[in-house]
């Protein structure tokens, strides 16, 4: 995605980062608090060769052992679209699809993913034509930082694919559980996600008249 | 994480005798061990993939649910042999973790989950709690076990009267409590264990121990089909409604003649150092009028033997009050489908 300017939002933070690094004020690390073993250099015994179909497309990596699948997807194919959250599964800001299922991409070595396919926030729109899910996000205002949600539109496509978003409220809320959003844009994301569904009609929440109803809350 | 030899296991048989659970770990979903080893709580210097040697079927043989070990919670829980036909079965997988964790936990590993107190997950945390216990003189008892301690994730059961991590898991307190049998395979060969005897609550360990042994693997899960198991539920406690670690759970099932009570199960989560399978509170209800009165005894039994550190004193009250709740829905409404369960555990109805 590219601004106006053609500037991509990324390549200036980044811009920023090494303007920073450049002034000192980037902070040394501190010895005293590096485990020693952390430092330790990865050896060639710790080498894994995998293939992926990411996105649709088969790609092979060498990977050191340690790779989990989201420092892989935005480490090594600057794919920036999956979010880094807690690293520890406890948020769903990572989550893609293994094999059309939604997993947690902090807890997943890449490793075991040989052969698999993946997808990924990127992979899910047609070209420019965002995917329905997408779209209701934009329409419901469905987030106000935007860092949990591209977690959040993985797990909501899974959520109305596996039949759980078009029964009563809680079931989706359930099944979106595992997705947290500081910003606590829930009424909305699970109106996006209802409404993709088919099980809510397709409105923008703020335009509401009637006060909102328990069930949505 | 400390750099590890990643391996694809090429056959059950030779991942077994590379395994040692110490220094050869074996890896199948990872929710856990991943987490674990990038806060340096586990430093396996090698690490063997399995979950492609394992079976991840469902099938009845002779009365039994079998189960592969590399099955992923999610798989099991939306399985036609257990959703709609096996009710605490499905809600001790469903009330657990989250979907996309569910997706990837098999239930070997889910059944060997670590504690998550902090004393096991935090490497600058002391683990030998227990020795403060050694250490007391003139304090009371209520002082010493548990003073400036986290107690909230720590066992009220099963402690030895020891600060001891607390097993956080939900489907293995349905697996004991109804009669589970785990097939362990070696080298060797495969032996059968009860669940209920795989678990060692600690004695000089912080958390509990299983009889795994080196160079074994769990292959297969084997739940008895009993008429408790279809009239049954699993009710979680927590602190928020869905994705949260269960302050209080029962598995329990009750196979009714009337009013008369025929055959129960028991299980507590939550509470323990182990998957608890309480055979007081069994004892209490078989034979008996499925009475209010009748569930307020089986869980007064249930928790005789409670001994909650300092601050965990809640817990007693919360647990017997779960235990009598879930044996009234059972008695009353009968197993619950999803629907209803949501709409519970939301607050509506």
């Amino acid at each position: 995605m590219t601004d106006s300017d053609g500037v991509r939002r990324r390549d200036f933070l980044k811009g920023v980062g090494a303007a920073a690094a450049a002034s000192g004020m980037v902070v040394a690390k501190d010895k005293d608090h590096a485990t020693p073993a952390m430092d330790e250099k990865p050896t060639s015994r710790s080498k894994v060769m995998i293939t992926l179909k990411l996105n649709g497309k088969k790609k092979a990596f060498e990977i050191d052992s340690r790779t989990t699948l989201v420092d892989l997807l935005r480490e090594s194919e600057h794919m920036t679209g999956t979010k880094k959250g807690c690293d520890h599964g406890a948020c769903g800001a990572c989550t893609v699809h293994v094999n059309g299922k939604s997993i947690l991409s902090c807890l997943t070595l890449a490793a075991t993913l040989d052969g698999e396919q993946i997808v990924t926030i990127e992979g899910i729109s047609d070209g420019e034509t965002l995917h329905p899910l997408q779209d209701a996000f934009l329409r419901c205002d469905a987030y106000q930082c935007g860092y949990c949600t591209p977690g959040q539109i993985m797990s909501g496509i899974a959520c109305i694919g596996e039949g759980h978003a078009s029964k009563s409220s809680e079931e989706a809320r359930e099944w979106m559980s595992g997705n947290l959003c500081r910003c606590s844009a829930y009424p909305n994301i699970l109106a996006a996600v209802r409404q993709t569904a088919g099980a809510e009609p397709i409105s923008d929440p703020a335009m509401r008249t009637s006060p909102v109803s328990k069930d949505s809350l | 994480m400390i750099p590890f030899r990643y391996e694809e296991a090429q056959s059950l048989a030779t991942a077994c005798s590379k395994i040692d659970h110490g220094d050869t770990m074996a890896i199948a979903g990872g929710t856990t061990m991943v987490d674990l080893m990038k806060m340096n709580v586990l430093t396996p210097k090698s690490v063997i993939h399995v979950r492609k040697v394992l079976s991840s079927t469902v099938e009845l043989r002779d009365n039994l649910l079998i189960v592969g070990a590399a099955c992923t919670m999610a798989s099991l829980a939306d399985h036609p042999l257990v959703n709609g036909k096996l009710p605490v079965v499905r809600q001790s997988l469903i009330l657990a973790a989250s979907p996309q964790i569910r997706n990837m936990a098999t239930l070997g590993g889910n059944l060997m989950q670590r504690t998550r107190s902090t004393y096991f997950r935090h490497t600058d945390m002391p683990v030998e709690l227990e020795s403060t216990q050694k250490t007391k003189t003139t304090k009371t008892d209520a002082t010493v076990f548990g003073d400036g301690v986290e107690t909230s994730l720590l066992a009220m059961l099963g402690n030895n009267g020891k600060l001891v991590g607390m097993y956080p898991g939900d489907f293995a307190v349905t697996f004991v409590a109804f009669g589970g049998q785990l097939v362990l395979a070696s080298p060797d060969g495969e032996r059968m264990v009860a669940a209920r005897d795989f678990y060692q609550a600690p004695k000089d360990s912080f958390q509990y121990t299983t009889t795994l042994k080196p160079n074994e693997l769990i292959k297969e899960l084997q739940l008895p089909l009993t008429e408790t198991l279809k009239n049954s539920m699993y009710l979680k406690i927590r602190d928020r409604s869905s994705y949260a670690f269960a302050l209080a759970s029962c598995s329990v099932g009750l196979h009714m003649n009337g009013n008369r009570i025929l055959a129960a199960n028991v299980g507590l989560g939550g509470l323990a150092s182990i998957p608890w399978h309480s055979a007081e509170a069994e004892k209490a209800l078989v034979g008996e009028i499925a009475s209010d009165e009748t569930f307020a005894r089986a869980a007064d039994a249930a928790l005789a033997q409670a001994n909650p550190p300092s601050g965990l004193e809640f817990k007693v009250p919360l647990a017997k009050n779960t235990i009598v709740r879930a044996l009234q829905i059972v008695r009353d409404r009968g197993p619950l489908n999803d629907e209803q369960l949501w709409a519970m555990q939301h607050g509506r109805g």
